[in-house]
């Protein structure tokens, strides 16, 4: 699944917006993948700018 | 079953405040959604600056320090603004060896008092607007992410992220460049990708920058950097952007910060725990932004930084359209005509026709950081000052045009490089941009 490192997420919100499936929001101003809906196509592994998110097993 | 909104905007930047602000003046029943808790606060990189006092997308806007507002003379209108403003009075290109181009003398600027950009605190400028519609009536759902979009025969429905629906006769898109409702209406089908365009900055304080008062553009490096003052005295920005996904912005930052003469800049300068980043989905402007009674405002009908101002002016008009089509009784494409004949004659026609034909190649790939050197200490004078994004390039283009014979005869090599980087292939430059962003959302 992924996971993003929220210590340093700025929450530009660039995942959110790149997620083909909208499984990631932001909530309370901070960025949450929903992990029933993601299907683990890793784009927002790519466009973070920061390279926050990424696979965990 | 949800109430059934007049107008729902969706996105609290300038334009979606400056829509919803418009849309509680004219009465309507209205609804602002924003995905952020806070709306006050920016949290993508962003310079902030409204132009002034120069031309453009045939406005001429001019500040009112005594009023506190900024005027809009030729769409006629103002917006409040009693935040904090730093005065920009150029833009300036820089290269690797020091050298600098310059579109605005600073100190000249400076002593005439001659701005061509206010920064200012664009958080703070959205919330008045946001706290004007809310005085007007305007619902406000703030912490609400849209993801779903769909036309029924009387109504938009929008569906957010924990599946409450939201009803409008008519929708008003102001989410942005990556705009996941032009997406969702299928906007994107036959627009040509540009790229992706990822960025991401730091902030300094305690540097010492010679004229820091303007925008300071890198060309010479990997990625594209840029130095910007940040609107907090004493804060600088240093940024580093790429089409490549793969790209270490971090890395390029380090290394700009690391030559001369920008290493003695920031010598003394300490990096303050702030980092800011953003990612745009770039494709050609959209030219008859509306569809299913879905309005597309600002970037999210541009291809990215249509500025503060370029998003306000058709938050303005977009809402005044939908009024119109409402006292009209005609809720479809006839009713909000007036806002697709003014994009395509103010916004369009003039500017995004052009933009829809951009994509050239990169320096990088024809010259190194020592022809650049050479290029920029060919322009000794300042340029003319602006701010105007879409003139920058012309008029540095204009300066050089006097200087082709000059370079031809001193310098034939690079002559022989900067015209095959002219007749470099449109094709070949999409593909490349393809290949290095992530063209999946289209």
């Amino acid at each position: 699944m992924i996971e993003i490192d929220k210590e340093k997420c700025a929450a530009c919100c660039g995942c959110v917006d790149h997620c083909p499936v909208a499984a990631i929001s932001v909530i309370d101003d901070e960025v949450v993948v929903d992990s029933d809906i993601c299907m683990e196509c890793l784009i927002c592994t790519k466009v973070c700018p920061l390279g926050l998110p990424h696979w965990v097993d | 079953m949800s109430e059934l909104y007049d107008v729902i905007i969706v996105g609290a930047g300038p334009g979606g405040a400056m829509a919803a602000k418009v849309a509680g003046e004219n009465g309507l029943k209205a609804a602002l959604i924003e995905r952020k808790k806070d709306t006050g606060v920016i949290r993508r990189i962003c310079t902030m600056i409204m132009n002034i006092d120069e031309r453009n997308y045939d406005e001429y806007i001019h500040w009112n320090p005594r009023g506190k507002k900024f005027v809009f003379p030729y769409n006629g209108f103002t917006i409040n603004y009693d935040g904090p403003i730093r005065k920009v009075y150029g833009f300036h290109v820089i290269t690797p060896g020091g050298k600098r181009v310059e579109l605005g003398n600073v100190p000249k600027g400076k002593a005439e008092d001659k701005a061509v950009g206010y920064m200012v605190d664009k958080g703070y400028m959205c919330q008045i607007m946001i706290d004007e519609a809310r005085d007007n009536g305007v619902d406000i759902f703030n912490n609400t992410n849209i993801n779903q979009v769909r036309k029924e025969p009387d109504c938009v429905v929008l569906t957010d992220n924990r599946g409450s629906e939201y009803r409008g006769k008519f929708v008003i898109a102001a989410d942005g460049v990556n705009s996941r409702i032009g997406r969702c209406l299928g906007f994107n089908r036959g627009r040509t990708f540009l790229g992706t365009y990822k960025d991401m900055a730091r902030t300094y304080v305690g540097a010492e920058i010679p004229d820091e008062e303007c925008l300071m553009f890198g060309l010479g490096w990997n990625c594209s950097v840029s130095l910007a003052p940040e609107i907090k005295e004493g804060y600088y920005h240093v940024a580093a952007a790429s089409y490549n996904v793969a790209d270490d912005l971090d890395a390029e930052i380090d290394k700009l910060l690391s030559a001369e003469p920008y290493a003695t800049w920031f010598k003394n300068a300490k990096e303050i725990d702030h980092r800011s980043c953003c990612v745009s989905h770039i494709a050609v402007p959209i030219r008859v932004p509306f569809k299913d009674n879905v309005l597309l405002v600002g970037d999210s009908a541009w291809m990215q930084e249509t500025s503060i101002p370029g998003a306000i002016m058709p938050g303005w008009r977009a809402a005044h359209s939908v009024t119109e089509a409402l006292i009209d009784g005609k809720l479809n494409k006839e009713g909000i005509s007036t806002y697709l004949k003014w994009w395509d004659k103010y916004f369009f026609q003039p500017v995004g026709k052009r933009m829809a034909s951009s994509g050239s190649a990169d320096m990088k790939d024809y010259l190194s950081s020592e022809d650049i050197d050479y290029l920029a200490g060919l322009v000794t004078e300042p340029l003319q000052a602006t701010m105007n994004f879409f003139t920058i390039m012309s008029t540095i283009g204009k300066a050089f045009g006097g200087l082709l014979e000059k370079i031809g005869e001193e310098r034939p090599d690079i002559m022989q490089k900067l015209m095959a980087m002219r007749s470099h292939p449109r094709e070949l430059v999409l593909a490349k941009r393809c290949n290095d962003g992530c063209a999946i959302t289209l």
